[in-house]
């Protein structure tokens, strides 16, 4: 799926929270998500919000190896891309500084 | 993937594109499957049963977000749609002030021409609900006309359509009986004029038809009234539906889709009046004679839907599925 990156860089909450999970984790499925955002994420919204997010070429996306034990069925799993991560780090910068308890 | 999930995805991929299967789908389903399982083998079974509900409503949740989103994002248009609903939006807006502007004629002819400058801005609030029924009807069949047209310049027409339906109800409700008034009170030159029927807002309308059931229980002219001004605040929404039912089976010529035009709004509105008459003869109840021309306007939809149109590619399927 092609990237297409915005005219303009926009972060919404629930983007900035994923991008913030995923960097932590470096990777994680979309599920993976919902269970370590601990009831911030939804299982109905996420994808969608991964999904607009790959476009605005936040993270990729590639299918897992199939683990034997589940089937046979691969996995899709997300991973921040260089610009998600700068756009994050330029989002958390003077959310830190003027909030600084809220994002510690 | 289990059997259920399969039967899930094979029904999607008959309706959802490419994008929408590779994106929403697949991760969802293979997601919901993989925990399910993994629930199953720990020897849970409602849970697994648990989790493969909750997945199946959130992924129905996502498909009806995403779509949302795409439908009404203009940005994803193709160059097409866009054209077609801006040509449409056009010829509605010139079909509504020229509606406006002839049905104001007979009284600018019959009066002097001082007191028709003056009492003519009286006129547009009446003239208006009419106007919003058929001006959007008429743009419909015009900007429609011999195109393959997608579902999504149909259904942003329908907001729209819905929009001066509203529009309509408001203007019959509030602002056409406060202009009928201030007209009269203009042309008697007596400010304590008592209000007619016509001059009552929808609120004093129904206060009226309370009070004369209890006094003397003739309350059908005031009925009549109330019963008229709702059924024609809908009449945007029936005419609108009798317009996308119309435009695929009409050959593309401008002057046989004007004689159409004319024809129903004519046909409208004689069963409007037909409809009033009948009611204030009493051989009609009150709300069947105000929703008349919307029934008779219903079943023609109905009749014409259960037939195919000639020309079946004038439609084009949707190309707005998520």
């Amino acid at each position: 799926m092609a990237a297409r990156r915005p005219r303009v860089l926009t972060l919404s909450a629930k983007e900035s929270l994923i991008l913030q999970l995923l960097v932590r984790h470096d990777h994680a499925y979309g599920l993976e998500l919902v269970s370590a955002s601990r009831g911030r994420l939804k299982r109905g919204t996420v994808y969608v919000t991964l999904g607009r997010m790959e476009e605005k070429g936040y993270i990729t996306s590639r299918l897992e190896d199939a683990p034997a034990k589940a089937g046979g069925l691969p996995r899709r799993i997300y991973t921040p891309t260089a610009l998600g991560r700068q756009v994050l780090e330029a989002w958390s910068q003077p959310a830190k500084f003027l909030i600084p308890a809220v994002t510690r | 993937m289990s059997a259920a999930a399969g039967r899930f995805r094979r029904f999607f991929l008959r309706h959802c594109s490419a994008a929408t299967m590779e994106r929403l789908v697949d991760p969802i389903l293979t997601d919901i499957e993989i925990e399910s399982r993994t629930a199953a083998f720990r020897g849970q079974r409602w849970a697994s049963r648990w989790i493969r509900a909750t997945g199946a409503i959130a992924l129905f949740k996502a498909l009806a977000l995403y779509g949302w989103a795409r439908f009404w994002s203009i940005r994803e248009w193709q160059v097409d749609d866009r054209r077609v609903l801006l040509r449409t939006l056009a010829y509605s807006t010139a079909a509504t002030v020229a509606t406006i502007l002839l049905s104001m004629i007979p009284f600018v002819l019959r009066s002097p021409a001082e007191r028709a400058q003056e009492l003519a801005p009286y006129l547009v609030p009446q003239a208006l609900p009419y106007a919003l029924a058929v001006g959007p009807f008429v743009g419909l069949l015009y900007g429609l006309r011999g195109r393959v047209v997608s579902l999504r310049p149909q259904a942003a027409m329908m907001v729209v359509v819905v929009l001066c339906s509203i529009a309509s109800f408001v203007a019959l409700a509030w602002v056409v009986p406060a202009a009928n008034q201030v007209f009269r009170v203009a042309v008697s030159r007596d400010v304590w004029i008592v209000k007619g029927a016509a001059e009552m807002t929808i609120g004093e309308l129904s206060a009226a038809i309370g009070a004369a059931n209890v006094i003397d229980g003739r309350a059908t002219g005031l009925a009549a009234h109330y019963h008229l001004r709702l059924a024609l605040a809908a009449a945007p929404i029936v005419l609108a539906l009798w317009a996308l039912i119309l435009v695929p089976r009409l050959p593309n010529q401008r002057l046989v889709i004007g004689v159409v035009a004319i024809a129903s709004c004519v046909a409208h509105y004689n069963l409007m009046w037909t409809g009033h008459g009948a009611v204030l003869r009493e051989t009609l109840p009150p709300i069947a004679g105000a929703w008349l021309p919307t029934l008779v306007f219903v079943a023609a939809i109905l009749l014409l839907a259960r037939r195919t149109p000639n020309d079946e590619g004038r439609t084009a399927p949707s190309a707005v599925t998520p």
